[in-house]
C-alpha cells in the first residue's frame, strides 16, 4: 500500500512557474493558530500553518483565491490579488450553518441549505465529552435520537433509535450505519476520536437515498482525513476510575435467618447448623462482586499530514477496561489508516483501512447480576486458608465463578475500502467504491470441575463465527450553477453488496476435559448434541438517484429515488421503489421579511415526504425450508420442515415519513432554533405471525400491520455570552414522541414470547400486560366486595381475622350482599394480593389481565453547556427520559420465595404479610405461587417509572497557552479532568432505568450490570 | 505496481469502466439476487431419494420423541399429559404455576401442557411423509431401495403415527381441527374449525390405524423403537377400549397375539409365560429390544439427543418440578416389603425428596430378610450414578402387560369375568403376588365376582404395573374414576397447601374438566377455535 502510494508521488511531477506566498493566521484575540488548512481554491495545492501560525505556499497564479479552514472557525476565502504576504484573522464559528453536511453517495450540502431533517454531531461536540464509543458520543446530542447506553459494563454498547420504534423485526429499529460511504454492520467499533462528523438522517427526504434499509434512520459517519503540511501528532491519554453508582439493599445473614423462619413456618423446622462456620459468615456479596473500582486506560494516538496531493490520517486507540464486577474486563485495539491521493488534478484515489481487535471476559454477572443475590450471605466464600469454597447448600459461590469461569470473546474486524474519484468534466464527478470487510469472533467457554455442584464435571465449548461482506458502488455526481442563481446538483448510481456468514460450534462433553489447563475438543470428547455449523448469505442490488435544485438558496427542492432488490424476498417480491421529495423556503430572504432582519438572521421552513424501507429479516424466509441435523431418531439424522413457514409473498416494510421543520437563527446566529413535527407510518411491518398451530407450523413471517409514530422535536442553540475572555454556549434538544399500532394481521392480538407484552390495535409497542396489584389483604375478612365490585372495609375484625363486626362502603356502613374474590386455590385470604378484578366476576384469572403500562418514554432531552474562560473550558451534558416504565424482573425473582435457598430482598422479608392484621407491601411468602400471588410476568407492583435525569458527563479542560507549548515544541497541549454518569435522579429502585432492549421485549430489567460513576484525568498533546 | 499511462485517456477509460460497472450490475442483478440457502434446502429439493425418506421418517419420530421426552429439561409431555393430573405426581418445591395447576385441578389456558402444538407438528410431519414418500420413491434411481414393501412399511408408520397423535388430541381436548394434508399453500386459509371427536375417531384414528395395519408387513420382527405390526394392533385395542367398543378391542388384542415381539417371538399372549419373567421384570425397561413383552418404546440416545431429563420419570441433575405424590409415596413405602417386586423397583423409597423414579434404570434386589414372608424380595437399588445425562431412558408406549390388563378390562365389561380374572392374575402372579380367586374379597360381593370391584382391581393393578408409563390419567378418565380417585387426594393436597378447611374444594365434580383447556397461544392463533367450557380464557 505504502509502496504504491510512494510510487504515485514519484510518478507525478509538477513543473509550473510559482509565486511564493507567506502569511500568518490568528484568531480574533490575536493568538496564532497552528494547523490551519490553507488551500488554493479549485486546486489541490495547500499547506498547513506551523506552530506559530505561519504558512508558506507556492501558487501558480496571482489571481488565485486562498481558502483557510480550521475546525470550529468560519472558513475564510481571501483573494491573493498580487500580494505575497497575506495575514488573516479567522472568526470563531458560533453557528454551524456554514458547515457542510454529508448526504450520502458523495453528496454534500451546506447546513443552511438542508431541506430535510438531519442532525449533525461534530468532532468538536464529541471532544466535549470523553466518549468510549459512538453511543456515548451521540447520547443527548440529537433530537429524535434516543440512545440507550449500556455503559458500566466493560465493552458494553447500547442501542440507538431514531424517531421511535418503527418496526417489529429484530434489528429493524436499529439505524443503518454508513461509515465513509460504506454500509457497516454497526458503529460500535469506531474510535470516537476518528470521527469528523456524524449525520443522523431522520426523515425520508434525507434517508431514502439508502432506500430499503433506511426506515430506522441512517447514521452517516465521516472519519478524519489528513491535511497537507507537516505531520501532526496527536496523543491523548486518559485514566479513569469508577465505582458502582448505586447499591441495592441486600439481605445480610440476620435478615436471612429471619427469612428462613418465615419460609419454614409450616415444615418440620430449620436445618441451620449454628456451629458450622461455613453457614455462619456474613458477607456482602454485592460489595465483593460489584464493589470493585473500575479502571480504564485509554490511549489514543493519531498521526496525520501530507504533501502535494497525498494526505494521510492514521490512528490507534488502545483501551484497557476493568469493570466494577470481579474479573470483568475488556481490551481493544482499534486502528484506522485513511490515505487520499490526488494523482492528477482530476483523479483522486482514497483508501481506508480500519481494523479492530477486542477481547473481553463475560463473567456470570455480565448477563445478569442475579448470581450476586443468589447465594445467601451466611455461606462462607473463603476457607480460613484463603482458598475459595465451591457449592455450599447447593448454591454456587459467585466469587469463585467470577474468578474461575472463563467466557472469553475475541473479535477481529477488518475493513478495506477503496474509492476512485474522477472529474470527467467540470462539475461532473464519477466515483467507484469497493469495500470488503471481514469479522471473526471466537468464544471460548470453560468451567472447571471446582465450580460444579458435585465437583466432578468440567465443561467447555469453542465457537467461531465469520462474516464476510463486500460492497461495490458506482455513481456520478453533478453540480452546476446556472446564471448565478440556479444551483443544481444530482447523483445517479448503482450499488451491490453481498454478505456471507458462517458459524462453527464445538461443544465438549461434560466431565471430558482431563487437564484443566488446556481445553481442546476432539473426537474423544466432542458433544455431538451441541456441535454444529450454520451458514447463511444475502445480497442487495440497488439503483439510486438524487436531484437538488435551489434558487438563490431561497427556494430549495430535492427529489430522491431508489430501487432496491434483495435476496431476502421471493422471486416476485424482490424489488422495491422508494421515492421522496422535499422543499424548503428561506423566508428570511424575502423582501417582505426585511423588517425582521435586525433580529432574524436566517429563517427557513422545510417540508418533506417520502418512503423508506426495511428488509431486516432472516435470509430465505420466503421458502419452505427443510432443516437437517438438529433431530436424531434411532441413529438416523432427522430432516423436517422448519416450524416457521415460508412466505413467498413477503415484501418490504414500507415507511411513509412526513416532516415539517423550521430552522431559525437570531441575532447573527447567537440563538438558533430548529423545530420539527413528524409523522412516520410504517406499513407492512415485517413480523412473525402466529399461524394456527394445527397447520404443523408455529409462525410465519408476514407483512404484519401498521405503526404510526408521531413526534415533535426542538433544538435550541444559544451563545448567551461571547467575549474575549468568556464564551458560553448552550444547546438543548427535546423530543416528544408517541407510537400507535394502527393495524395488525387479521386484527390479531399478539402476546410476545416473553409473555409480558401485548401488541394490539390502538396500543403501543412496549405495552406491558399484567394484573393490577392493589396491595395485600390485611385480614381474611378483608376479602369482601360489594355487588359493584368495590372493596369493602372490615371494621372491628375478630382476633382470627375471619369475621368483622360490620363493613363499610366508601366510609358508609354496608349492609348489602358481600362477595368474595377467588384465585386459583379458592377464596383469597389475608396475606394474598388484592388484584383488580377487571370484569368483576369475582375470579382473578386471565380475563383480568390488561395493559398496565408502557416501556417507551414520552419525552427525552439533552442539554449541553460549554463555557470557555481564558484557558479553561468546561462542558457538561445532561440527559433525561421522562415517562415510560421498566418491569423490574430482577426484583420479582428476589421477592418471590423462589426456592428454599435464594435469599429475598430485605424490603420483602420485612415487608411481607406474616399474620392477620399485618399491613404489608408483599404477600405471605408461604405458598405464594399456589395462591396466585406471584403473577411473575405481569405484576404491576414491579412496574416502575423509568424516568431519570442524569448529569451524564462533565469535562474541565485547561489549554496550555500557545507561548508555553511553543517552547516545548508542541502545537498545543491540554489537560483535562472529566466524569461520566456523575449524578442521576430517578425513582427506579433497581440499579438503573436506562438499558438497551429489543423491540418486542422492551423495558424488562432482569438484573443489568449496574451503572458506574466514573472520574478521569487526561492529557492531550499535539506535536 | 500502478503505472499511469492514461493521463489523457483517463476520461475514456473511466467512462468505460463506469458504463461496464453500471451495465453489468444492472443485468446481473436478477441472478445476483437469486441465492440458495446454505444450511437448509427448500422443500422442492427434498424427498428425492431413500435417504430423504429415512430422514423424513426420523423427523417424524423425532418430533414425537422430543414432545414426549422433552425438547428441553422437564418438558416431558409423556408424563405431564399421561400422569401429572393423576394421583401419581404432585408439584415439588421447584414447581411453577403449570405444575401446581395440574396438581390442584386448577388449569388455565396459559398452562404449557395445554398446548397441542407439538402433536400437530408431529401430525404435520406424518402428513408430509404420506404425501411425499411416493414422490421420493419415484425419484430414487436404485429401485431396490424403494420396493413397494419398504414404502408401505414407511407409509404404515406415518399413518399410525398420525392416528396416535390424534388419539392424544381427542383424549386431552375433545373436539379438534382435522388436518390430513400438509399445509403448504399460503393462499389456503390456515384456520380450521374444531370437528367432533366422534368424527376424528371415525374418519382418522380408526381408518388410519386400519390402513397402517393393511400396509405393514405381517409377521415381521419389528424394531422396538418403531411402530410395527404389534404397535398398530395395540393402538387399535387402546382406541377401542377408550371408545368402550369391547368386541373390537378384543378383536385387535387377538390380532396382536399373532404379531411378533422385537425378539422375533410371536407374542402369543395367552399365558404368563409370554410376559417378561418376574426375575427380570426391570430389564424390559432398560433393554426393551430383548424383551418378549415389548411392543413399542420411544428411543433416546443421550449422545445425540442430550439429557433425557424427564420430570418425574428419569433422574436429572437439577431439581424436578414434579415429584411422586406424597400419599402414594407413603402408601407404597409402607408396604414395600410385601411380595410385590414392582413398587420398590419403581422409585426410591429412601429419597424423601420423592424425586427418584428408577424404573427405567438397571437395578438389583438384595437377598430378602428371612423374617419377611416367604417370596419377599430384599431391598432394591439402582447404581447411584445413573442419571439421564449419561444413561438412556426408553419410555414405554405399549407393552404386553398393558394389553393384558386392557384385555382383562374388556372381558370384564363383556361379562367374561372368569377369563378377565385369568389375565389379571397373569400380571399379579408375575409380580410375585398371590392370584385372586373367584372368591377373593377384593373382587367379590356376597361371594360373587363383582364387575365393578374387578374393574377397580384391574385399575389398581395398572396403577402399580404401569407407573411412570404415561397411562394413569387416561385410565382414570376411560373408566370414569377421576372424581372418585382424585377428589380426596386434591382435598388433602389443598390442606397441605394451607388452604383453610372451609375453603377446600377437592377435585370438584365438573366432568368437563376431564379435558384440558385450549392453550391461549393456540386460541389466539386461530379465530375459528373456542375454549373448552368451563374454562375461561
Amino acid at each position: 500500500m505504502l509502496i504504491v502510494a510512494m510510487n504515485l508521488v514519484a510518478a507525478v511531477a509538477f513543473s509550473q512557474s510559482v509565486i511564493k506566498i507567506t502569511g500568518k493566521v490568528t484568531d480574533s484575540k490575536g493568538e496564532t493558530l497552528p494547523g490551519v488548512g490553507v488551500k488554493v481554491k479549485g486546486t489541490t495545492l495547500g499547506a498547513t500553518t506551523s506552530v506559530d501560525g505561519k504558512f508558506t505556499l507556492n501558487i501558480p497564479d496571482a489571481k488565485s483565491v486562498l481558502v483557510f479552514t480550521y475546525i470550529g472557525f468560519v472558513t475564510k476565502e481571501e483573494a491573493v490579488a498580487g500580494r505575497t504576504t497575506i495575514n488573516v484573522q479567522l472568526k470563531e464559528a458560533i453557528s454551524s450553518l456554514d458547515e457542510v453536511v454529508v448526504t450520502g453517495y458523495g453528496g454534500t450540502v451546506k447546513k443552511r441549505d438542508l431541506t430535510s431533517a438531519t442532525s449533525t454531531v461534530s468532532a468538536k461536540d464529541i471532544a466535549e465529552r470523553q466518549p468510549v464509543n459512538l453511543f456515548d458520543a451521540l447520547q443527548g446530542r440529537a433530537a429524535g435520537v434516543l440512545v440507550m447506553n449500556d455503559s458500566g459494563e466493560p465493552g458494553a454498547e447500547g442501542t440507538v433509535q431514531v424517531r421511535g420504534p418503527a418496526s417489529l423485526s429484530e434489528g429493524g429499529t436499529q439505524p443503518l450505519y454508513v461509515v465513509d460511504g460504506v454500509i457497516t454492520e454497526n458503529g460500535s467499533s469506531i474510535n470516537p476520536n476518528d470521527i469528523q462528523s456524524i449525520e443522523v438522517l431522520k426523515d425520508a427526504a434525507s434517508a431514502s437515498i439508502y432506500g430499503a434499509r433506511a426506515a430506522a434512520g441512517v447514521i452517516l459517519i465521516t472519519t478524519k482525513r489528513g491535511q497537507d503540511g507537516k505531520p501532526r501528532f496527536d496523543v491523548q491519554y486518559a485514566h479513569q476510575i469508577g465505582q458502582m453508582a448505586h447499591k441495592i439493599q441486600q439481605a445480610n445473614s440476620a435478615d436471612l435467618r429471619y427469612y428462613r423462619i418465615l419460609q419454614n413456618r409450616t415444615s418440620a423446622g430449620l436445618s441451620t447448623d449454628s456451629l458450622n462456620p461455613s453457614y455462619n459468615s456474613d458477607n456482602d456479596l454485592q460489595d465483593l462482586l460489584l464493589g470493585n473500582t473500575s479502571r480504564r486506560n485509554d490511549v489514543k494516538v493519531a498521526v496525520s499530514g501530507g504533501q502535494k496531493g497525498l494526505t494521510y490520517y492514521s490512528s490507534l486507540n488502545y483501551l484497557d477496561d476493568q469493570g466494577i464486577a470481579l474479573n470483568s474486563w475488556a481490551k481493544s485495539v482499534q486502528g484506522r489508516i485513511n490515505v487520499d491521493y490526488q494523482a492528477t488534478p482530476k483523479f483522486k484515489f482514497t483508501s481506508s483501512i480500519s481494523y479492530a481487535w477486542k477481547k473481553g471476559n463475560g463473567t456470570d454477572i455480565n448477563g445478569s447480576v442475579r448470581p450476586v443475590f443468589d447465594r445467601p450471605n451466611n455461606l462462607r466464600i473463603y476457607l480460613p486458608d484463603g482458598s475459595l469454597t465451591s457449592y455450599l447448600n447447593s448454591k454456587r459461590n459467585p466469587v469463585a465463578n467470577a474468578l474461575l469461569l472463563k467466557d472469553e470473546t475475541t473479535s477481529w474486524t477488518g475493513q478495506f475500502n477503496n474509492t476512485l474519484n474522477y472529474d470527467i468534466i467540470k462539475g461532473l464527478k464519477y466515483t467507484l467504491v469497493a469495500n470488503a470487510s471481514l469479522k471473526n469472533e471466537e468464544d471460548v467457554f470453560f468451567q472447571p470441575r471446582f465450580l460444579d455442584d458435585n465437583g466432578d464435571e468440567n465443561d467447555g465449548s469453542n465457537s467461531l463465527s465469520k462474516r464476510f461482506n463486500w460492497e461495490l458502488q458506482s455513481y456520478f455526481n453533478y453540480n452546476k450553477t446556472i446564471a448565478r442563481n440556479h444551483s443544481i446538483s444530482a447523483t445517479l448510481g448503482v450499488s451491490a453488496d453481498r454478505s456471507n456468514s458462517n458459524r462453527y460450534i464445538f461443544d465438549g462433553l461434560k466431565k471430558s476435559f482431563v487437564n484443566e489447563e488446556i481445553y481442546v475438543i476432539n473426537g474423544s470428547n466432542i458433544d455431538l448434541t451441541g456441535s454444529r455449523t450454520t451458514a447463511s448469505t444475502n445480497s442487495t442490488a440497488s439503483l439510486f438517484g438524487r436531484l437538488n435544485y435551489n434558487y438563490k438558496s431561497k427556494y430549495l427542492f430535492s427529489w430522491v429515488y431508489r430501487r432496491d432488490g434483495s435476496s431476502r424476498f421471493g422471486p416476485n417480491q424482490k424489488w422495491g421503489d422508494f421515492i421522496s421529495g422535499s422543499a424548503a423556503w428561506r423566508f428570511s430572504d424575502e423582501k417582505l421579511m426585511a423588517w425582521s432582519k435586525s433580529f432574524l438572521s436566517d429563517g427557513k421552513l422545510r417540508f418533506s415526504y417520502g418512503s423508506l424501507g426495511n428488509d431486516r429479516i432472516g435470509d430465505f424466509e420466503f421458502l419452505d425450508l427443510v432443516i437437517f441435523g438438529t433431530g436424531n431418531y434411532g441413529g438416523v439424522g432427522a430432516a423436517y420442515l422448519d416450524s416457521k413457514k415460508g412466505n413467498s409473498g413477503i415484501q418490504w416494510e414500507n415507511t411513509v415519513s412526513k416532516n415539517i421543520g423550521t430552522d431559525l437563527s437570531f441575532f447573527k446566529d447567537r440563538l438558533t432554533l430548529t423545530a420539527e413535527v413528524y409523522d412516520k407510518t410504517t406499513g407492512g411491518l415485517l413480523a412473525n405471525r402466529e399461524l394456527p398451530k394445527e397447520t404443523g407450523f408455529i409462525q410465519q413471517r408476514v407483512n404484519f400491520g401498521t405503526i404510526q409514530n408521531r413526534g415533535i422535536e426542538f433544538v435550541l442553540g444559544a451563545t448567551p455570552v461571547s467575549s474575549k475572555k468568556l464564551t458560553w454556549n448552550v444547546s438543548g434538544n427535546i423530543t416528544f414522541e408517541r407510537g400507535t399500532i394502527k393495524k395488525l394481521f387479521g386484527g390479531q392480538e399478539v402476546i410476545t414470547d416473553d409473555d409480558r407484552h401485548l401488541l394490539q390495535v390502538g396500543g403501543q409497542i412496549g405495552d406491558f400486560l399484567g394484573w393490577k396489584n392493589l396491595g395485600v389483604y390485611r385480614w381474611d375478612a378483608s376479602n369482601a366486595y360489594a355487588e359493584d365490585g368495590t372493596r369493602l372495609e372490615p371494621v372491628n375484625v375478630s382476633a382470627d381475622g375471619k369475621t368483622a363486626e360490620y363493613y363499610t362502603y366508601n366510609g358508609q356502613v354496608y349492609t348489602g350482599t358481600r362477595r368474595k374474590m377467588s384465585g386459583p386455590a379458592g377464596d383469597l385470604i389475608g396475606g394474598d394480593v388484592i388484584w383488580q378484578d377487571l370484569n368483576n366476576d369475582g375470579i382473578v384469572d386471565d380475563s383480568d389481565r390488561h395493559v398496565i403500562g408502557n416501556a417507551q418514554p414520552d419525552c427525552y432531552l439533552g442539554l449541553v453547556n460549554n463555557f470557555r474562560y481564558k484557558q479553561f473550558n468546561l462542558s457538561f451534558i445532561i440527559n433525561s427520559t421522562i415517562g415510560g416504565q421498566v418491569y423490574n424482573d430482577f426484583k420479582v425473582t428476589l421477592t418471590n420465595n423462589s426456592s428454599s435457598n435464594g435469599p429475598a430482598l430485605p424490603e420483602a422479608i420485612y415487608g411481607s404479610w406474616k399474620k392477620q392484621g399485618d399491613i404489608a407491601e408483599y404477600p405471605n411468602f408461604v405458598e405464594l405461587r399456589a395462591r396466585g400471588n406471584e403473577k411473575r410476568n405481569g405484576n404491576s407492583k414491579f412496574l416502575e417509572d423509568a424516568s431519570f435525569l442524569r448529569l451524564s458527563s462533565a469535562r474541565l479542560t485547561y489549554n496550555v497557552p500557545t507561548g508555553l507549548t511553543k517552547k516545548a515544541f508542541m502545537k498545543s497541549a491540554s489537560v483535562f479532568m472529566y466524569g461520566t454518569n456523575i449524578l442521576t435522579w430517578t425513582n427506579y429502585t433497581g440499579y438503573d432505568p436506562e438499558f438497551s432492549s429489543s423491540v418486542l421485549t422492551m423495558g424488562v430489567d432482569g438484573g443489568r450490570y449496574p451503572k458506574v460513576k466514573q472520574f478521569g484525568l487526561g492529557v492531550n498533546i499535539s506535536l | 505496481m500502478l503505472i499511469f499511462p492514461f493521463k489523457n485517456n483517463m476520461k475514456k477509460i473511466f467512462i468505460g469502466i463506469a458504463a461496464i460497472v453500471a451495465i453489468s450490475l444492472g443485468s446481473a442483478c436478477k441472478k445476483f439476487l437469486d441465492q440458495a440457502p446454505l444450511d437448509k434446502v427448500s422443500l422442492d429439493q427434498f424427498y428425492k431419494s431413500r435417504m430423504d425418506i429415512d430422514a423424513g421418517i426420523a423427523g417424524m419420530y423425532s418430533a414425537f420423541q422430543q414432545m414426549m421426552i422433552g425438547e428441553s429439561q422437564f418438558r416431558n409431555r409423556y408424563t405431564h399429559w399421561g400422569e401429572a393430573r393423576s394421583d401419581n405426581y404432585m408439584g415439588s418445591g421447584y414447581a411453577g404455576n403449570t405444575e401446581i395447576e395440574n396438581e390442584m385441578n386448577s388449569l388455565s389456558a396459559g398452562n404449557t401442557w395445554t398446548d397441542w402444538t407439538p402433536l400437530y407438528i408431529t401430525i404435520g410431519r406424518a402428513n408430509l411423509n404420506i404425501k411425499f414418500i411416493p414422490r421420493a420413491a419415484e425419484f430414487e434411481s436404485q429401485k431396490a431401495l424403494v420396493t413397494p414393501q419398504i414404502i408401505n412399511d414407511y407409509l404404515a408408520q406415518s399413518y399410525a403415527m398420525r392416528a396416535i397423535c390424534y388419539f392424544y388430541v381427542v383424549r386431552l381436548w375433545g373436539d379438534a381441527p382435522i388436518r390430513v394434508e400438509p399445509y403448504l399453500d399460503t393462499a389456503e386459509d390456515p384456520e380450521k374449525p374444531r370437528e367432533s371427536s366422534e368424527k376424528i375417531f371415525n374418519e382418522i384414528i380408526i381408518p388410519d390405524l386400519e390402513k397402517a395395519y393393511s400396509l405393514i408387513t405381517k409377521n415381521a420382527t419389528p424394531n422396538v423403537f418403531y411402530i410395527g405390526e404389534g404397535a398398530i394392533c395395540a393402538a387399535l385395542a387402546d382406541v377401542y377400549m377408550w371408545r368402550k367398543d369391547y368386541p373390537n378391542a378384543i378383536k385387535w388384542f387377538g390380532n396382536l397375539k399373532k404379531a411378533k415381539a422385537p425378539t422375533g417371538k410371536v407374542f402369543g399372549g395367552t399365558s404368563m409365560n409370554d410376559l417378561q419373567p418376574k426375575a427380570s421384570w426391570n430389564s424390559q425397561f432398560v433393554t426393551p429390544a430383548s424383551s418378549p413383552e415389548s411392543i413399542w418404546n420411544i428411543h433416546w440416545d443421550f449422545t445425540k439427543n442430550a439429557c433425557a431429563c424427564m420430570a418425574g420419570a428419569s433422574a436429572a441433575v437439577n431439581n424436578a418440578p414434579i415429584v411422586i405424590d406424597i400419599f402414594l409415596f407413603n402408601q407404597w413405602r409402607a408396604d414395600q416389603n410385601t411380595k410385590d417386586i414392582r413398587k420398590k423397583a419403581t422409585f426410591d423409597f429412601t429419597k424423601l425428596e420423592r424425586d427418584r423414579v428408577w424404573k427405567y434404570y438397571l437395578g438389583a434386589y438384595a437377598a430378602a430378610d428371612p423374617t419377611l414372608p416367604a417370596g419377599s424380595t430384599g431391598t432394591y437399588t439402582v447404581a447411584a450414578t445413573d442419571r439421564a445425562t449419561d444413561d438412556n431412558v426408553y419410555p414405554v408406549m405399549y407393552r404386553l402387560s398393558d394389553q393384558y390388563l386392557l384385555y382383562a378390562e374388556a372381558l370384564n365389561k363383556t361379562g367374561r369375568q372368569a377369563e378377565s380374572l385369568q389375565y389379571l392374575n397373569f400380571i399379579r402372579v408375575r409380580a410375585g403376588l398371590d392370584p385372586y380367586t373367584a372368591a377373593s374379597a377384593e373382587i367379590t360381593t356376597n361371594g360373587v365376582i363383582d364387575a365393578d370391584k374387578l374393574e377397580d382391581a384391574i385399575l389398581e393393578e395398572r396403577h402399580i404395573e404401569l407407573f411412570a408409563e404415561g397411562k394413569r390419567w387416561f385410565d382414570l378418565v376411560r373408566t370414569d374414576h377421576v372424581i372418585k380417585v382424585m377428589d380426596p387426594i386434591v382435598r388433602q393436597r389443598q390442606v397441605l397447601a394451607n388452604i383453610p378447611a372451609d375453603q377446600v374444594t377437592g377435585w370438584g365434580s365438573d366432568k368437563r374438566r376431564y379435558l384440558l383447556p385450549i392453550n391461549r397461544k393456540v386460541l389466539n392463533s386461530s379465530s375459528k377455535l373456542y375454549q373448552n367450557p368451563p374454562y375461561t380464557d
